[in-house]
């Protein structure tokens, strides 16, 4: 049988020639011929994703800038991991920068460095993570090198030119270069780890030389000698005091400092004055200026004694508060001899001798309702009320919706200091309504208090001193510690004479006005551990309304007396 | 058979050949009219003269898709933050934008979507479209007359040069593109011309159109919303400022002041008048906006509120009077700023009480009010050691203002340094919020060869995080980051363009 495709078989090619004209098969060979050549052409099929290179690929694209660096990675082993895939920052210095750290070192070419020092010297290039100039701050980078210590970002203006700087060694040429597995920015100098413990490099400069001797003889020496392996553990910031500001202070050498304050003898007892005048110095963590302006207040190594800190311009200021209406001039920290990085922590200098201060516990009689924003309100401020809205006030904080500054003199703030009063709307469960509240207190120097909380009692709906109407219950705390008292701001006080009631927790604590509703309520005893500013919050436990009258909170020392001074409505304190 | 076969198909090719001719060769876009069809009339010419306008007013095209977010912020949002970002008259919220964040942090990368351009360009394209086919018209259309083009020209000339005056303020160098582009062949990779070359054509554009500016258009929506000789002088005053010119900038004030059209608002008229109403007597130049082009500002003043005004305008722009509090700024407090909570005032207001809703959000926006004309006057004449002078004219802005006592730096005549820092900080008063402050800043700073970098240092001393202090300090004596990075998407598409050396 014949198939059907035996009539176009090659055999019979003639016979199938004679049918067509020989013009259409010319036109078809050569149809024919032209599909065969183009299909000739090999597809070009991509079969990478990216054609981005990675880290390593990168420099060594660029022979005659980046060539040594490279050779430094291949010595330690690291070519093939900034190859793979990442996210990683790492500071490339250019072949001349490398050159002339390998001429300090006596070496000729990357290829003579040992393993070690090559992964040394990669290291502190390298950061596990991305990061771009934005993150360039005063002081450290937010992220920590392979290496194990910080780089200190920051801005150099040199020749008319400013450039992003690192560990003040080098600066940067070309920034935010996007590789494959990460950014790039390439430096003109290579980076020189720290070499120097906190207690050398103190050690190694004679202006600090009594400071040094003092912390010699307290024993802080050789806890600053070590480099802990536990990175949470090895940091600690010292702000180190020169001769020359010592001198300022009358103390012209180690003897004289160690006769003013060591009360012991000894000065390596924690408890001695020495001791602690240099413990004071020294804050664990590691803190660059800019880290120390960003928080308000920092533990010192003296357990619970903190240094308070702020920017007032340009200055770096410590312990510059204001505290009971008298504003204590800080010390200023020297920025040219600050930002020190050692290899295990950071040290300062500061322009003026300070010790730590002992204070005695004072009472604090504080008007809730007078902050700097109510103040910068002339047309309000004891005039008329305001609504704060939330975020307002910068120190506060509270869940939904206004607190209310209220002046008058009739209404609730008849009968208070001032005659104004901070309203604020608490309630459990209700959506209108926050739950709590959270304030910063003025300056309390460390100690035992009594906490009261002074209000105009008032309920939102119903009658003061019947059971029916609104109810509030609100339970303050210091610092999350809950007072063991809560406070009913729907409750005025009991009857009875000045001795019943505060047995019992109550006092009226304005002059002259014997009106129940104006009572303070002893919220119990709280144990300040810090001289700092601290927490409050007030949160409702029962009930809610918005006619919460908070007018003073008092933190008096327990061994004082907690009924005087009474307040007046003008203003007065009488004792 | 085959010639039957062959016959059919040659005549389904005649019936396909001719239908499909048609849209095969004709190129006449479908969706709009072509330029060989346009500018044939005078009326044409005026709906080109309008786009140009509607353009500034154009809102800003940043939905979320890639290819639209190439085209920007509007105009004013531009020069809003162009002009305020860098400076310290702004503080953040949180619906502050990460983008606005590095602006004000002094970290801009030229990935920074705030550095483009694009807008700007646009608006001068369409200048630049006016400038070149609108003689043709001459010839087409017998009612067109020479004057009423040179007129048109004279306005379009100005707008461009207002744009450039921006662009060389904000960037530095930038490219002058003085063609129309039209088609796509038209499209070119131009370098950058140098800041002064791009103040020199700003000063031939201006001088070309001063004789040809309409003084009055005969109703004041026009006037005050259209360029007129008086905005061409103003224009003029400034740019001399900037170039440090200050006998030239005396002569162009003084076309305005001695025109008798212009004049301060005074009492308690004037926050409504000059911007709840606009188009006041005092306005030389402003951009109306109405219900149906609103200026795009209730995001950044009201909801979500990306800006509030920094602590400072209240404690030392303004300061208040403790004591008495009837006695306030009336530029200040609920005029500028919302003193209980630092809302941006002078756009969200419709009275000292009462805050425009969200289709309400109409304020003009304040190119040039006579008050700047008198102290730029104040300026220049305190730079020509006539400190007195300058001094009389600075009261009378203050009189006006009711402004504090406190904020009276009571500078020595003599000394013309003082009495120009005194006029900056008089400025920060008078202009606050209206995209002035960071150039007022940059030219006081600049001048006699950045003599007064101090000023420079202070205000972002001031206004940068305190984190960043140093670094921000540190960056700002490098003249060169004084601009902004050319955005990296021009970069890309055009290759002639060098990034300023500052952004590495």
């Amino acid at each position: 049988m014949k198939s059907f495709l035996d009539s176009y078989s090659i055999f019979n090619f003639n016979k199938v020639m004679k049918k067509i004209s020989k013009s259409l098969f010319i036109l078809m060979a050569s149809i024919f011929g032209s599909l065969y050549l183009l299909g000739c052409t090999e597809i070009q099929i991509v079969e990478t994703t990216t054609t981005d290179v990675n880290m390593y690929s990168y420099l060594r694209k660029y022979p005659d800038k980046y060539s040594d660096f490279a050779t430094v990675l291949d010595r330690a082993g690291y070519a093939s991991f900034l190859d793979a895939y990442g996210a990683y920052t790492m500071f490339v210095p250019t072949n001349a920068g490398v050159q002339a750290f390998l001429k300090e070192m006596n070496k000729t070419s990357a290829d003579q460095l040992t393993v070690e020092e090559a992964k040394d010297i990669a290291k502190i290039h390298i950061i596990r993570d991305t990061l771009t100039t934005k993150s360039f701050k005063d002081g450290k980078l937010p992220l920590i090198t392979m290496y194990g210590q910080y780089l200190i970002g920051g801005v150099s203006f040199n020749n008319g030119v400013s450039s992003f700087s690192l560990n003040r060694q080098a600066s940067v040429i070309e920034s935010n270069i996007t590789v494959g597995n990460g950014i790039l920015h390439i430096i003109d100098k290579t980076l020189k780890p720290a070499k120097l413990s906190l207690s050398a490099m103190i050690e190694s400069n004679p202006n600090y030389s009594i400071f040094t001797q003092a912390l010699k003889e307290t024993g802080y020496y050789d806890s600053l000698k070590v480099v802990d392996p536990d990175l949470s553990k090895r940091w600690s910031t010292v702000i180190t005091e020169s001769n020359a500001v010592l001198g300022n202070a009358g103390i012209t050498s180690y003897d004289v400092l160690k006769k003013r304050y060591s009360n012991t003898g000894n000065p390596r007892l924690k408890t001695d004055s020495l001791n602690l005048y240099v413990a004071y110095h020294i804050l664990p963590g590691i803190k660059y200026l800019a880290d120390i302006i960003s928080s308000a207040s920092h533990l010192t190594k003296i357990p619970l004694e903190v240094v308070t800190s702020k920017l007032d311009g340009q200055t770096v200021l410590l312990n510059d508060v204001d505290f009971n209406g008298i504003h204590e001039q800080g010390i200023e920290l020297d920025r040219n001899l600050s930002d020190n990085a050692s290899t295990n922590g950071v040290l300062h200098a500061a322009n003026a001798h300070f010790v730590v201060k002992f204070r005695k516990p004072t009472p604090i009689h504080w008007k809730v309702s007078d902050f700097p924003e109510i103040r910068k309100l002339p047309a309000y401020f004891r005039k008329q009320g305001y609504a704060f809205a939330m975020e307002s006030i910068k120190d506060w904080s509270w869940q939904m919706n206004t607190i209310s500054y209220v002046y008058g003199t009739g209404g609730v703030t008849a009968t208070t200091y001032f005659n104004d009063c901070l309203q604020i709307p608490l309630g459990l469960g209700n959506a209108a309504r926050s739950n709590w509240i959270e304030m910063k207190t003025p300056l309390i120097v460390k100690g035992k208090y009594k906490v009261w909380l002074c209000y105009r009692a008032q309920k939102q709906s119903g009658t003061l001193g019947t059971t029916g109407g609104s109810v509030n219950v609100v339970q303050v705390s210091v610092n999350g510690d809950p007072l063991p008292r809560p406070v009913t701001f729907t409750d005025q006080a009991p009857t009875g004479t000045a001795g019943e009631l505060e047995s019992l927790g109550w006092k009226m604590y304005m002059n002259n006005v014997t009106s129940l509703f104006a009572c303070g309520r002893l919220l119990g005893t709280v144990d300040i551990k810090t001289t700092d500013r601290h927490t409050l919050r007030m949160q409702s436990i029962s009930g809610g309304q918005n006619t919460n009258n908070v007018d003073l909170i008092q933190f008096i020392p327990v061994d004082m007396n907690q009924l005087s001074p009474k307040f007046t409505q003008s203003g007065l304190m009488v004792p | 058979m085959l010639k039957k076969l062959l016959h059919i198909s040659v005549c389904l090719l005649l019936l396909i050949i001719p239908t499909s001719c048609d849209n095969w060769l004709d190129l006449q876009p479908q969706d709009g009219i072509t330029k060989d069809k346009f500018w044939k009339t005078k009326e044409q010419v005026q709906a080109g003269m309008s786009g140009i306008y509607a353009s500034m007013l154009a809102p800003s095209s940043n939905s979320i898709t890639a290819v639209s977010s190439l085209g920007g912020n509007s105009l004013i949002i531009s020069l809003f933050l162009w002009g305020e970002l860098r400076a310290d008259m702004l503080t953040t919220t949180f619906a502050t934008r990460a983008e606005d964040l590095d602006i004000m942090n002094v970290n801009v990368l030229a990935s920074n979507g705030i550095t483009n351009w694009r807008t700007v360009y646009q608006i001068i394209n369409y200048c630049n479209t006016v400038i070149d086919f609108a003689p043709a018209v001459l010839e087409n259309d017998k009612t067109f007359t020479q004057e009423s083009l040179n007129s048109y020209v004279a306005e379009a000339k100005t707008i461009r040069a207002l744009m450039y005056f921006y662009l060389a303020r904000t960037f530095g160098d930038v490219p002058l593109k003085l063609k129309a582009t039209s088609t796509d062949e038209e499209i070119q990779q131009i370098p950058k011309n140098t800041q002064a070359e791009v103040l020199d054509q700003i000063v031939k554009d201006l001088n070309e159109a001063e004789p040809n500016a309409p003084l009055t258009y005969g109703n004041t929506a026009s006037d005050k919303g259209r360029i007129t000789r008086y905005t061409v002088n103003a224009l003029q005053a400034d740019v001399y400022l900037w170039m440090e010119k200050y006998a030239e900038v005396l002569t162009a004030c003084d076309k305005i002041t001695k025109s008798g059209k212009f004049g301060l608002i005074e009492g308690s008229r004037f926050f409504n008048a000059v911007f709840v109403q606009g188009n006041s007597n005092e306005s030389i130049f402003e951009l109306q906006f109405d219900r149906q082009r609103l200026n795009e500002f209730y995001p950044l003043f009201a909801n979500p509120r990306r800006f509030s005004a920094n602590a400072y305008v209240m404690d030392y722009v303004y300061t208040q009077d403790f004591t008495d509090d009837t006695k306030k700024d009336l530029r200040g407090p609920e005029a500028s700023v919302r003193a209980t909570d630092g809302m941006i005032w002078k756009y969200s207001g419709i009275n000292a009480t009462q805050v425009r809703a969200i289709e309400d959000y109409t304020a003009h926006w304040m190119v040039y009010r006579y008050a700047d004309i008198l102290l730029m006057k104040a300026e220049a004449l305190a730079l020509l050691n006539r400190g007195a002078e300058a001094l009389g004219v600075v009261k009378t802005i203050r009189n006006r203002a009711n402004a504090l006592e406190l904020t009276n730096e009571n500078p020595d005549p003599s000394d013309s340094e003082a009495v120009a820092d005194f006029i900056l900080s008089e400025r920060a008063r008078e202009f606050a919020f209206e995209g002035k402050r960071w150039y007022d800043v940059l030219r006081h700073s600049k001048r006699n060869k950045y003599k007064r970098m101090d000023i420079m240092l202070e205000m972002v001393a001031r206004a940068a995080p305190p984190d960043r202090q140093q670094s921000a300090i540190a960056k700002y004596k490098d003249f060169n980051s004084h601009y902004l990075p050319i955005y990296q998407y021009e970069l890309q598409t055009d290759k002639n363009l060098i990034q300023n050396p500052f952004y590495k």
